[in-house]
């Protein structure tokens, strides 16, 4: 801002600007008056010298003819001698017309002499020298001024007398005279200049300087100090209306500052408010971050963690020529837990699951979840044998029953394990190879099972299937057995269920768990199930064509009861092969039901009011809840052939189908055990007042011409049951 | 104004000798003064200088005043010594031999100048002038000093030139106002010879005043008695004798020797009016008079 600039020039400041020309007139009027009067003194010093000069001299030229006339030489020079006696006389010499000198006088001590004299001796002033020689000598020195009184008598002249005289005492005289002059001046001038400059300092710099000072403060913001006014006069007037100015100014700089203050905060709001924003969006970010590698609901990383991971441990086994595994693994039966039980009750249990896997891996070990319930693991630093450990601890680690929402859910795992570099070089084939060894874990119930060529060799060859189950689908190739469902009062045939098979051209007969997942995957589902209503619902009709009226019963997939076009198709089916809708049962597994009950409800009840019975399949594997299972348009239960298989030697699930069989009939329900192997196992049933039974005991699933002739005979099942075959 | 100071000093000096006498009378205060007059061998101012002492010394050993008295020229002392105004005098040799002759002056002591109670003429010319021998002054302007009247400036070198058959009328005369300026005039070319004193080169008016190894001493003159002191004719015995008496042992006391030194002579000593005999001679051999 302003400040004082002290180095700037006195010269260039207001009191230099006036003062220096008053300087320089004083100096040019006093100095002119100097020089003047010390030009007259000279003058005057030098008119009186010369008139002095020439008393003394015209004195001795009248004296001097009696001594020249009379040859008295001696007071001659007498005479000379007092001449030079006075001041400002160098020497004084009476030369002859002849031009020969007639005194010898000539002050040796004289310093214009001195420098001329040759032999000068200390004690005798008067040496004798050849004055008219000496004479132009002095006459050279500059100061020296000679004058000539001629001696005359009568008109004759006796001689001359030359004068020589000294101007420098006159010189020194008014040099120092005009120093002294110019002292004075220069005295007079200083005075003058410092007292009128304190005068103006006083009157005109001072007020000035706080007008000055005044703009410092103000440029400082230091409105508060105002300009002290020494006067009434224009600088006086000029201060007031500094003081006005400043007061205005200081008012408007408090406005100023207060909107400032208000801006400020504002600011300061902002900037928290930035700074908030900042810190949520870091979070966000991070959140974002780990969200973008990690699975949401586990928490643990997902498939981009893992194939990163994967490449990592590949470049550093490299490196290193280290070897690690791989584990992709998932749950089996999850899918059941999902659509029995619910979303929330499978994502709890993925928590769990994945928990009590982390638990069970070390530090350096990678566990991540790629989707749904699959899990992939990297182990490194591994070998096959050490991972078929851990594997195995894993396994054994997730076998006991998970407590989920006061449920207790058993469930178990299938690993498939790969191996760097035995199995593959890089991420994607070691993931692979894994994956496959998981399907063989999981197909053939092995829980575990490492990567080798020819597991690559079979999942290929299911892909190929896939392909053949298509054409088969479009070709109509597939074919329905039929499992006999006896009533246990009668002890008759009162229906099938149609199982669907694969006569394949060169595989043979396929059975439907090695299609119908894969059908469930590739979206096959949907036709096929349409194919084995419409081959169930025609065989139907051909038997009610022999008089032969059973239910039969076909099984439903999840899709097909989620799929609200499902009724129509089946509407179509049944007009177009003119079939009793009482005779055909449509069995949906209790997960499937669970899955999603609502919509499935709304399915059902659509079926339902077309007339067509509705069967719980698997029924007891499904935690249906008993309130759901009173909504539902149903008119038999299937108890899961796994409590009725062991219901002979456990008495658990002796009591489970009791209280089952109890359950539906009190519910109005009938009850079908499928499952029933053994005559003991009839008899308990027929015990427990089970409506029906389906089984191995009764039958296996057997082709159209074989079921066709059982149903022709119209003789007890039971009794005639064929010989169990546990092959099928 | 300068030259009027010194005219006022020198009037200073006189009425200060004056006063100063005046102031030692203790004396016979019905005795007229005695004068003592002292010829203008030099300035007046040099004159006055160098004997004020004696003239103070003879007013205390006389128990009366002894006023001093000098003249410009030669023809104004002549004239107190015609009018015998000078009870005590001192004048040249010719001075003596006719005041002695035509007033009855009696001498009673002579100077000893330099140790030497005689004296001579010399005749002195220019170095770089053609006048080397006492012939060569023939034809040329010869500077005495003093006067005719002067003994040993003019009477005794023109003895000498007439002993060199040299004739007065062989030469032009001038007269410088005292020997000095004789020589003085030599030395300014004023005069191509200068007849003078033998001690008059070696006065330190000359000396002091001009170069006097630019001058040659051609001739000398044969030496004669010294300058005289004498006293007026009707003086008491008792006192010309105790006058005498005073000069002649001015010799005696270192305090007295100062007053011999101040008139430039180194004593007095007694002399008789025969010593002046030969002057008698030399006198009437220039002049022509008897005295």
């Amino acid at each position: 801002m302003f400040r004082k600039n002290k180095n700037r020039s006195w010269i260039r400041s207001l009191g230099g600007k006036f003062v220096l020309p008053i300087v320089l007139i004083l100096t040019i009027t006093l100095g002119g008056s100097a020089i003047h009067t010390y030009t007259e003194d000279k003058n005057s010093a030098y008119a009186a010298l010369h008139e002095k000069i020439n008393n003394l001299s015209n004195l001795v030229v009248q004296i001097s003819p009696n001594a020249i006339l009379s040859y008295d030489f001696h007071s001659l020079n007498n005479y000379i001698e007092n001449l030079t006696q006075s001041e400002d006389i160098v020497y004084a010499v009476v030369i002859s017309p002849e031009g020969d000198a007639m005194t010898s006088y000539m002050d040796n001590n004289n310093p214009y002499v001195s420098p001329y004299i040759k032999n000068q001796k200390n004690d005798k002033s008067n040496s004798i020298h050849d004055v008219v020689k000496l004479m132009p000598k002095i006459n050279t020195h500059p100061d020296i001024i000679q004058k000539i009184y001629p001696i005359e008598v009568a008109e004759n002249e006796l001689g001359k007398i030359y004068v020589g005289i000294s101007s420098k005492r006159i010189e020194e005289e008014t040099r120092n005279l005009f120093v002294q002059q110019i002292v004075v001046s220069i005295s007079i001038i200083l005075l003058l200049c410092i007292l009128i400059y304190l005068i103006f300092r006083i009157y005109t710099l001072r007020p000035i300087t706080q007008l000055i000072e005044g703009s410092i403060r103000m440029a400082n913001s230091n409105l508060d100090t105002e300009v002290t006014v020494y006067s009434e006069d224009e600088l006086g007037i000029l201060g007031r209306c500094f003081n006005n100015m400043m007061e205005k100014l200081k008012a408007s700089n408090l406005e100023k500052d207060t909107v400032l203050s208000q801006l400020k905060d504002l600011n300061r709001n902002l900037e928290k408010r930035v700074e908030q924003r900042t810190s949520e969006l870091i979070e966000v970010n991070k959140e974002l971050e780990h969200l973008a590698l990690h699975d949401t609901l586990t928490g643990l990383p997902n498939r981009t963690v893992i194939q990163d991971s994967l490449k990592h441990n590949i470049h550093f086994s490299k490196i290193k020529a280290d070897t690690f595994c791989i584990f992709m693994m998932d749950l089996d039966r999850f899918k059941e837990v999902n659509d029995t039980l619910g979303h929330n009750y499978g994502d709890s249990l993925l928590i769990a699951v994945s928990e009590r896997l982390s638990n069970g891996l070390r530090d350096t070990d990678v566990i991540g979840r790629l989707g749904g319930d699959e899990f992939a693991i990297i182990l490194p630093s591994t070998t096959l044998d050490e991972a078929t450990f851990v594997a195995d601890k894993l396994i054994k680690t997730i076998e006991p029953v998970f407590i989920i929402q006061d449920h207790a859910l058993s469930i178990s795992v299938s690993i498939g394990i790969s191996n760097y570099p035995q199995h593959g070089d890089d991420a994607t084939a070691l993931m692979k190879a894994a994956d496959v060894a998981m399907y063989h874990s999981k197909n053939t119930r092995i829980g575990r099972s490492i990567y080798h060529d020819s597991l690559d060799n079979r999942r290929a060859d299911q892909l190929n299937i896939m392909g053949e189950l298509r054409d088969a689908i479009n070709n109509e190739d597939l074919c329905l057995y039929y499992q006999p469902k006896v009533d246990t009062q009668s002890q008759k045939i009162i229906g099938v269920e149609a199982l669907v098979r694969w006569q394949h051209k060169t595989r043979g007969l396929i059975f439907p768990d090695d299609f119908i997942p894969l059908a469930e995957q590739t979206g096959l589902i949907k036709p096929l199930t349409s194919l084995v209503l419409k081959l169930a619902i025609k065989q139907a009709a051909t038997w009610n064509q022999q008089n032969i009226n059973i239910s039969m019963a076909v099984n439903l997939s999840m899709h097909d009861v989620q799929d609200e076009d499902f009724p129509k198709l089946l509407s179509n089916i049944m007009q177009h092969n003119k079939v009793k809708q009482v005779q055909l049962m449509l069995e949906i597994t209790e997960s499937t039901i669970m899955s999603n009950p609502v919509s499935v409800m709304c399915v059902l009840e659509e079926i339902a009011n077309m007339g067509i019975n509705l069967s719980i399949d698997d029924f007891g594997t499904g935690y249906s809840s008993l309130s759901n299972l009173k909504k539902m348009p149903v008119n038999e239960l299937k108890i899961d052939r796994s409590f009725v298989m062991d219901m002979a030697q456990d008495k658990d699930d002796r009591a489970i189908v009791e209280s089952t069989i109890q359950l539906a009939h009190n519910m109005g329900l009938k009850v079908v055990a499928e499952g029933v192997e053994t005559s003991e196992i009839s008899k308990q049933l027929i015990e427990l007042n089970c409506d029906i039974i389906q089984g191995y005991y009764i039958s296996k699933p057997i082709p159209v011409d074989e079921i066709t002739e059982m149903l022709s005979k119209d003789s007890p099942a039971i009794e005639n049951s064929p010989t169990r075959n546990a092959s099928s | 104004m300068k030259y009027d100071k010194l005219s006022i000093k020198k009037l200073a000096v006189v009425l200060i000798i004056i006063f100063s006498t005046s102031l030692h009378l203790p004396l016979s205060a019905n005795e007229d003064p005695l004068t003592m007059g002292i010829f203008p061998r030099n300035s007046a101012k040099l004159t006055i200088n160098a004997f004020t002492p004696l003239a103070t010394y003879l007013t205390q050993k006389l128990n009366r005043k002894v006023k001093l008295v000098t003249t410009y020229d030669f023809a104004s002392f002549w004239r107190g010594v015609k009018e015998q105004k000078y009870d005590i005098v001192h004048y040249n040799q010719y001075h003596y031999v006719r005041s002695h002759k035509e007033y009855g002056y009696n001498v009673f002591a002579m100077n000893e100048e330099f140790g030497k109670s005689t004296i001579s003429s010399i005749i002195l010319a220019k170095k770089d002038s053609d006048n080397l021998t006492i012939e060569d002054v023939v034809g040329q302007t010869i500077a005495f000093g003093g006067g005719p009247k002067a003994m040993v400036s003019y009477i005794l070198p023109l003895y000498m030139l007439g002993k060199a058959n040299v004739s007065s009328y062989q030469f032009e005369s001038i007269f410088a106002k005292n020997p000095p300026n004789a020589v003085m005039a030599l030395f300014f070319d004023k005069a191509d010879i200068a007849g003078v004193g033998s001690s008059v080169p070696d006065m330190s008016v000359i000396k002091n005043n001009i170069d006097t190894s630019q001058l040659i001493k051609i001739a000398e003159s044969e030496s004669i008695v010294h300058l005289p002191w004498a006293v007026k004719n009707n003086m008491p015995l008792e006192l010309s004798t105790e006058i005498q008496k005073l000069f002649i042992t001015l010799n005696n006391s270192t305090a007295n020797r100062k007053i011999l030194n101040s008139a430039k002579v180194t004593n007095f000593i007694v002399a008789n009016d025969s010593d002046y005999d030969r002057t008698r001679e030399i006198v009437l051999d220039v002049i022509g008079i008897q005295y």
